[in-house]
């Protein structure tokens, strides 16, 4: 037998004839010589004392476990068994087994998909016509920002989605325009022939506040 | 439904198609024998009881896959081993002495062994594995073995598997178990009698000597 280290020849055979490693005519040398040797058949009895002594004393710290802590063993192994066998019967879904295969590439594929999206809008926000690009201007007068403590803010207007309005307003030809007019809280306002909207807002205390929409 | 005194390979058999009665016997015959090789390893009731769960939910998994070459407790205990070793990695405990394979027992490797346990406090060898405070010696012994050695005591003196079973399982070669198995045993020997020359001698007809009584006035 060879060894990785510097282990006395006879020693080593002794151990591997002990453990049961030694074949043929290695092990039959080896029984000639324990028979014949009272010092080599002592090195065996120490061994096998220190194998019943190890065993021993494991199976003696091994009988301290109390049963019911097994049966709690038990039940964990018996619960995740369980499950084994229900995720057998019911297979994931097609668009479950699609959703774990992406899994690793599931945060590049959304940063992608979110950055291909903020291109889109703002190329789109570059190629839209006027009309959508102020639409804060008429539904949101100065009046949001804050006024002195006596001032009297029409109400209205500023409560009202820009979108909304842009929508409630249909596309007017230049020349069918019919609304000369628009009059709400108390306050007028103008529309001329144009097509340009013309809305007053009047306070008591401020100076006429004035803003113009294209529709 | 099978007898719950089947044999191994009749509860194996059942097992394997599904009978869950059949797998509950089979760890009930051997929980506490893995527990006490995953304790062997581990020293820690706890991280053992642990090591037995992972172990027969292993088996259980891989149990189409057992094709009965080796008796089921070899195939059981490889798979213990094999987790105590991976628990033993991820968790390298820091040891102050001979965590080290090249750190040996004191003394010459061609000095006797025969003298290293002090057969007046043993007895006879069916004495010995009988009596309490050598048992506990011994468990002691264990504890001081570097990680690498205790391995291979538990392996080989608990589990009984072959030096290439271990070699495979500690992922070095046959010589180095070999090598290993030996300076185990002789550092085995050695700590075993320390702890043993403090123990009392028993009397002549084999009784321990009385502690408390015999020393009063």
């Amino acid at each position: 037998m060879k060894y990785d280290n510097d282990i006395p020849t006879q020693a080593g055979d002794l151990q591997a004839f002990f453990d049961g490693e030694l074949e043929g005519p290695d092990a039959e040398r080896m029984a000639r010589s324990v028979e014949a040797d009272a010092e080599l058949r002592a090195h065996l009895g120490q061994m096998t004392l220190m194998r019943d002594l190890v065993g021993r004393s494991m199976e003696m710290r091994a009988a301290e476990v109390p049963r019911a802590r097994f049966e709690q063993i038990w039940d964990e192994i018996d619960r995740t068994i369980s499950e084994d066998a229900r995720s057998v019967e019911a297979p994931a879904s097609f668009w479950q087994r699609v959703w774990s295969a992406i899994r690793p590439f599931r945060v590049p594929a959304f940063a992608a998909v979110a950055a291909a999206a903020v291109a889109v809008v703002v190329l789109r926000s570059g190629d839209a016509p006027p009309v959508n690009q102020e639409p804060e201007v008429a539904s949101v007068p100065r009046s949001a920002e804050p006024a002195p403590p006596d001032a009297k803010v029409a109400p209205g207007p500023a409560s009202i989605p820009a979108p909304a309005i842009a929508e409630s307003f249909p596309s007017p030809r230049a020349a069918d325009a019919e609304i000369h007019g628009i009059e709400f809280g108390g306050k007028q306002g103008r529309i001329s022939h144009t097509g340009v909207v013309t809305v007053l807002y009047v306070e008591e205390d401020a100076a006429t506040q004035k803003s113009e929409r294209s529709l | 439904m099978v007898p719950t005194d089947a044999d191994d390979h009749t509860l194996v058999e059942a097992a394997k198609s599904g009978d869950r009665r059949a797998f509950q016997l089979l760890f009930e015959r051997y929980e506490r024998k893995v527990y006490a090789v995953a304790y062997g390893f581990l020293r820690s009731q706890e991280d053992a009881l642990d090591v037995v769960q992972d172990a027969f939910i292993k088996v259980f998994r891989y149990l189409p896959n057992f094709e009965g070459q080796s008796s089921f407790y070899t195939w059981l205990y490889r798979i213990t081993a094999n987790l105590c070793i991976d628990y033993l990695r991820r968790n390298t405990r820091k040891k102050d002495v001979e965590f080290d394979d090249k750190l040996r027992h004191d003394g010459d490797p061609e000095s006797s062994p025969v003298d290293a346990l002090p057969a007046s406090v043993l007895g006879s060898p069916g004495e010995a594995v009988e009596n309490k405070e050598i048992l506990t010696a011994v468990e002691d012994s264990l504890k001081y073995l570097s990680d690498k050695h205790r391995a291979v005591i538990v392996m080989r003196e608990l589990q009984g598997l072959s030096y290439a079973d271990m070699a495979k399982a500690m992922n070095c070669s046959k010589g180095t178990i070999m090598s290993r198995l030996f300076h185990a045993r002789r550092n085995m020997q050695k700590l075993l009698r320390e702890r043993l020359e403090h123990l009392p001698e028993p009397s002549e007809d084999g009784a321990e000597e009385p502690q408390t009584e015999a020393a009063l006035p």
